[in-house]
This record gives C-alpha cells, sequence and structure tokens, in this order.
C-alpha cells in the first residue's frame, strides 16, 4: 500500500480548506440576491469550489509523482526560532528576545565566535532600534515588564 | 502634453534630496541583495516594504524600484564569480559569464560586459515603457468590469500557468491567495466575512506580514540547507581600470544588448512572463546571431543577450503594472500591494489622476540605471569580499527584518504571528512544487477581481452573456479558456502517446 506522505496531505488540506469556505460562504453569507444581485459570499464560493475540484486532482496526482521533497531537520530549527521570538516577546520584550535569539542561535547552532556575534549583533541592532525603534518611531513592546513597570 | 514633456515632468518630481537619496538607498540595497545568492529580488522588495512607510509615496515607490532594478544587476554578479545566480533572471548569465571569468581569467571584463549590457537593455526597456505605458492606459480607458475581470483572469492564470510545472497546482496556489485575501470583510458591502470569530481577522489578512513571511521567512528556512554549501569563488584580485573591456569586446556587446532589450521588454509586459523568461528568450535568440566565440564558452555575446533581456524585462514589466494594475510577477504584485497600501489604485487612471506619481516613477527608472551602473562599476574591486559573507551569518538578521518588519506594520504581534505562519506554510507548499508567485498574485489581485466580477454580473442581471458579447472580453476569455484547456489537451495527448507507444 502506498504510504500517506505530506506531499498527498497538502493537496487534501486544500480541498478541506475549500469545502469550509463553500459551506460558510453558502450558508451563512449567501450567494445570490434577486434584488441585489451577488452577496458577499457569491465571489468566494466560487473559488472555493475551483479549490476542491482542483485540489482533488492535485492530491490525486500526488501519488503519482515522484516525492522529491527532502526535510532537514535543520529547517526546523529555523521554524522554532521565530516562533521562539513570538512567544518569548511576550515575557520579555521584543527587543531583549532578538539580543538573546541571536546570541543563542550564532552560539548554539552556528558556533561562531564571539566577535562573529557582536558584528551580526551590532548589524540587528542597528536595523532594530536604529532604523525602526529611532528613525520610524516604533514602539517595540516591552513583555510583562511593561506591566511591572 | 507629449510622452518626452511629461517624462520632463516626472525628472522634475525625482530630483529632489529625498528621491535621489532613495534611489541610490534603493540601487545599493539592490546590488546587495542580487549578488547575495539565495535573496532574490522579491524577498528584497518584501523585506524593505516597512521601512518605505517612513517616506511619502513617490519617494517609496522610487527606493522599492530601483531595488528591483537593481536586483537584475546585481544577480549577475555571483553567477559570474562563483557561478550561482544570484536570483533567477541570471540563470543564464553563469553559462557563459562563468568560463569568462574562470577559464580566460577575465572577471573584471565579464562584469563589466553585464554592467553595460544591462544599462543598454534597461535604457530601452524604459524609452519603449515611455510611449507603450500611456498608450496601455488609453486602452484600459475603454475596460468595463467585464473586460477587467477577463483582463484579471488571463493574468492570474498565465501566471499559475507558465510558473511552475503543473498548472493545476498553479491554480490550486491562486485559489489559496484568493480565499485568504477573502478573509475579513467583504469589498463592497462591507460585511465581515470569514473572520471565524477572531477579532484580528476582521481586518483580513495583514499584506505585509503575509508577503515578509511567504517569501522572507520562508527563504530562511531554506537557506538552512545552503549555510554550508562550498563555493568555488574566482581567485582575482578585481580592479576598475583592470576590468574595462577591449574596443572590440565593447562592440561585440552592442548588438546583442539592443536586440535583447527590444525583445525583453515585450516579454517583460506579458503577465507571468518576467525576467527570468526574458534572459532565456534572449540567449535562445542570440544562438541564431553570429558570435565571434561559441556561445557557453565565455562569449560576450551571451552574457550581453540575457542580462539586456532580464533588464530591459524588469522595466517593461512596469507598463502593465501602472497602465492596467496588473502585475506580471511576484515581486510586481508586492509592489503593487505597496502602491495600494499608500493609497495608489494603479490603472488605466494614474496617468491622469496621479501624473506626477506615475512619471515619476518612469523618471526615476532612467536615474536608477544611471546610478545603479556607476555603483555596479565602483563596487567591482570589493565584489569578492562582500560574496565571501557567509549565509549563515545572514540567517539571524534576515530573520530579526521579518519580525520586526511586521510588527512594525501591524503595531501588533498578529503581524509576527501571520509572517510566521505564513513562512511555515509557504516552505512547505514550495517544498512539494506550489510556487508562491501566483498566490502572492492573486493575494494582491482578489478584491479588484471581485468587485469588477460582481459589478459585471450586477450590470448584466447575473447573466453570463457580458463577457461574451464585447469583443474584448470575449477575447480575454478565449485566451482565459484556451489557458485552462491546454493542460487538459496536453495531458490526454500525452495518455494517448504512451498507449501508442506501449
Amino acid at each position: 500500500m502506498t504510504k500517506f506522505k505530506v506531499k498527498n496531505l497538502i493537496p487534501l488540506l486544500f480541498v478541506v480548506m475549500g469545502l469550509v469556505f463553500a459551506i460558510l460562504g453558502f450558508t451563512q453569507l449567501g450567494f445570490w440576491s434577486d434584488v441585489d444581485g451577488p452577496k458577499p459570499g457569491f465571489f468566494p464560493s466560487i473559488i472555493a469550489i475551483v479549490m476542491v475540484f482542483t485540489g482533488l486532482i492535485a492530491f490525486i496526482q500526488s501519488f503519482k509523482e515522484e516525492d522529491k521533497a527532502q526535510y532537514n531537520a535543520q529547517e526546523f530549527l529555523a521554524m522554532a526560532g521565530g516562533l521562539g521570538i513570538f512567544a518569548a516577546t511576550f515575557i520579555i520584550g521584543l527587543v531583549p528576545t532578538i539580543i538573546l535569539y541571536i546570541i543563542l542561535w550564532l552560539k548554539l547552532v552556528e558556533k561562531a565566535s564571539w566577535k562573529v556575534i557582536l558584528i551580526v549583533l551590532a548589524i540587528a541592532c542597528f536595523i532594530t532600534i536604529g532604523v525602526f525603534g529611532i528613525w520610524l518611531g516604533i514602539q517595540f513592546p516591552k513583555g510583562i515588564f511593561e506591566f511591572i513597570l | 502634453m507629449s510622452n518626452f514633456e511629461m517624462l520632463l515632468r516626472g525628472f522634475s518630481v525625482v530630483f529632489t534630496p529625498a528621491n535621489i537619496g532613495a534611489s541610490i538607498l534603493g540601487a545599493i540595497l539592490g546590488l546587495i541583495v542580487g549578488a547575495m545568492p539565495g535573496i532574490g529580488s522579491l524577498a528584497g522588495v518584501a523585506l524593505l516594504l516597512p521601512l518605505t512607510y517612513k517616506f511619502n509615496p513617490t519617494t517609496a515607490i522610487i527606493m522599492l524600484g530601483a531595488l528591483y532594478y537593481s536586483n537584475m544587476y546585481g544577480g549577475s554578479f555571483s553567477a559570474i564569480l562563483l557561478n550561482i545566480p544570484g536570483d533567477s533572471p541570471a540563470v543564464m548569465t553563469a553559462v557563459d559569464g562563468y568560463p569568462m571569468a574562470k577559464k580566460k581569467k577575465r572577471p573584471g571584463q565579464a562584469l563589466f560586459t553585464a554592467n553595460m549590457a544591462s544599462c543598454i537593455g534597461g535604457t530601452i526597456g524604459m524609452i519603449i515603457l515611455t510611449f507603450a505605458g500611456p498608450a496601455l492606459a488609453n486602452i484600459g480607458l475603454k475596460f468595463g468590469p467585464s473586460e477587467m475581470t477577463a483582463l484579471l483572469l488571463v493574468a492570474m492564470t498565465s501566471i499559475s500557468w507558465l510558473v511552475g510545472e503543473n498548472p493545476i497546482k498553479g491554480i490550486v496556489a491562486t485559489a489559496f491567495g484568493i480565499l485568504l485575501a477573502s478573509m475579513g470583510m467583504d469589498t463592497l458591502s462591507g460585511s465581515p466575512r470569514y473572520d471565524f470569530g477572531s477579532m484580528h481577522l476582521l481586518g483580513g489578512i495583514p499584506f505585509t506580514p503575509f508577503v515578509i513571511g511567504s517569501v522572507g521567512f520562508a527563504q530562511v528556512i531554506n537557506l538552512m540547507n545552503e549555510r554550508y554549501v562550498q563555493t568555488e569563488m574566482i581567485d582575482a584580485k578585481l580592479s576598475i581600470r583592470g576590468s574595462l573591456p577591449t574596443k572590440r569586446e565593447f562592440l561585440r556587446l552592442i548588438p546583442p544588448s539592443i536586440r535583447s532589450g527590444i525583445l525583453g521588454t515585450f516579454v517583460g509586459v506579458l503577465p507571468g512572463a518576467g525576467a527570468t523568461t526574458g534572459a532565456f528568450m534572449g540567449y535562445a535568440i542570440q544562438k541564431n546571431f553570429k558570435s565571434d566565440e561559441p556561445l557557453g564558452t565565455g562569449a560576450v555575446e551571451g552574457i550581453a543577450a540575457c542580462e539586456a533581456a532580464n533588464n530591459a524585462a524588469a522595466a517593461g514589466s512596469f507598463a502593465p503594472l501602472l497602465a492596467l494594475g496588473i502585475p506580471g510577477s511576484g515581486t510586481g504584485a508586492v509592489l503593487l500591494g505597496g502602491l495600494m497600501l499608500w493609497g495608489l489604485n494603479p490603472g488605466p487612471l494614474l496617468f491622469q489622476n496621479e501624473p506626477d506619481f506615475a512619471w515619476g516613477l518612469i523618471s526615476s527608472l532612467f536615474l536608477s540605471n544611471a546610478i545603479t551602473l556607476l555603483i555596479a562599476i565602483a563596487v567591482i574591486p570589493f565584489l569578492t569580499k562582500i560574496l565571501a559573507v557567509p549565509t549563515k551569518y545572514m540567517i539571524p538578521i534576515i530573520t530579526v527584518v521579518c519580525v520586526v518588519g511586521s510588527y512594525s506594520t501591524t503595531y501588533s504581534m498578529f503581524g509576527v504571528l501571520v509572517m510566521l505562519l505564513s513562512g511555515i506554510v509557504s516552505y512547505f507548499i514550495q517544498k512539494n512544487n506550489y510556487s508562491t508567485a501566483p498566490m502572492l498574485l492573486s493575494f494582491v489581485l482578489a478584491p479588484l477581481l471581485e468587485s469588477n466580477m460582481r459589478k459585471a454580473f450586477i450590470i448584466s442581471g447575473g447573466s453570463l452573456k457580458i463577457f461574451f458579447t464585447r469583443p474584448i472580453s470575449l477575447m480575454f476569455m478565449l485566451i482565459f479558456f484556451t489557458m485552462l484547456l491546454i493542460p487538459l489537451v496536453r495531458s490526454i495527448l500525452g495518455k494517448k502517446k504512451e498507449e501508442k507507444t506501449a
């Protein structure tokens, strides 16, 4: 029996998404009014139906095509890094999180020297604090410290 | 006023310290982004989008336009010195550029040839844009909702058809982008839809974090595999004087540059074709013409043909973007999204309602072309050092720009969440051969398509006839259905062929 892989799952998720949008479009948003013409669900419902059909074709095709996709644990590390920044920002704020992320990333993942870490940190701080914070005037979230202070 | 007079008026808009500064900054960043293998113009424009919020719309688009355009120059640097194209339009440049640099030991001349050809091709593209842009807008003025609907359908289908190997996957990606764009508010009635009870989704999926994520953060994830790729840099000390081509070489690069400049511009105007297709076609056409040396062995003509074509295509792609509001590529879609965020509506009325903006942008391309050429020549001695920056140190910096950029455009961590999720989703779909360009294009164009389609149906009282009784919309609908049917016919014919051979 053919193994069910990510390449098969992706078109199936598209089909499910299409079905959800089509059902909501037809039942909650409305498709057509004899007085006003197309209703808010008209256009997305049509597209959702197109997505369901093409998604099904892609799903069938996915069993025939060669599986070239290779997933590397390192790639998931980049995702974890991004999600880690998101989570830590709520606790210690965005700027300290970024500083911590760069130090941890370069030291633990890249095994970089402190000289390199300081250079990359200086560039990142210039972009974050200099360009976005000072020049563009962005107020960054301070996490739980905002409430304590 | 004639187009030439309007162009001069555009120059009067461009020649302010802020606009010249934006052009120089865009050119420098574009060269860096283009030269760094693995980043590319799409990610570059997406990552810089939040920075432009500080500027007025004209200055902002001048910077992004300069970045997009100069990226075509930058892509050739790594193609010539590393044999790795900085961006896809420079793929063909490596075919002759690297042999010229390595075997003939003339890396400087190869870089100079690429720069000169880029400048010539780009200038031709801009001259054609000066005349074709307003002409296209005049045609666009005749378009009603039915014509716009049909044209948008062609634009969306053509990009899903041209990008990637499988048109079905292209259509799925297009539909995905449209459905994501439909979340939030209904374009005509303003009532909420597909918000799934979330207050954040009431305003829809924010454009900038979505683009930064699906292009920038997805690229960060992909770069993780390229961190330890060993590249063989050309071992030579480069200087500007030592890079000058001979008179004979200079004369050799002109004819292919002119030919590819004209061809590339028209390729750039087509939706979905873009600079990469332009470069491939420019090189293919050059094979039919005489070259002093065979192509592929380090011929000046080979470098000139593809570099002129990709720059001309980049300039040409501004014609449908400004005149019809239809981008030809993913980068064009991001530029269009930026224009909409700044309150401008590219389309047939842009040249009438916002002449300073439209002509300012076209004039700025001429300025960017000259500035980029000068900077591209000036950086030749430093290129080996710039290209030696390891990818592994770029990853945390790009991640930080993605996070801070998405936060700054929404003032909310919801923007960061959208960026991360769209990056992860794009990574998975790209891994499985779904292109993100159709998704981005449809995300930007969906509101325009929906409002035009609904208006057309209101006018016709719900009849589909409106799309088939008016000549222009009929023509576009025929193209649309042909594009839809070709993959099906091709698949049936392929199966029949297989049965016959079996």
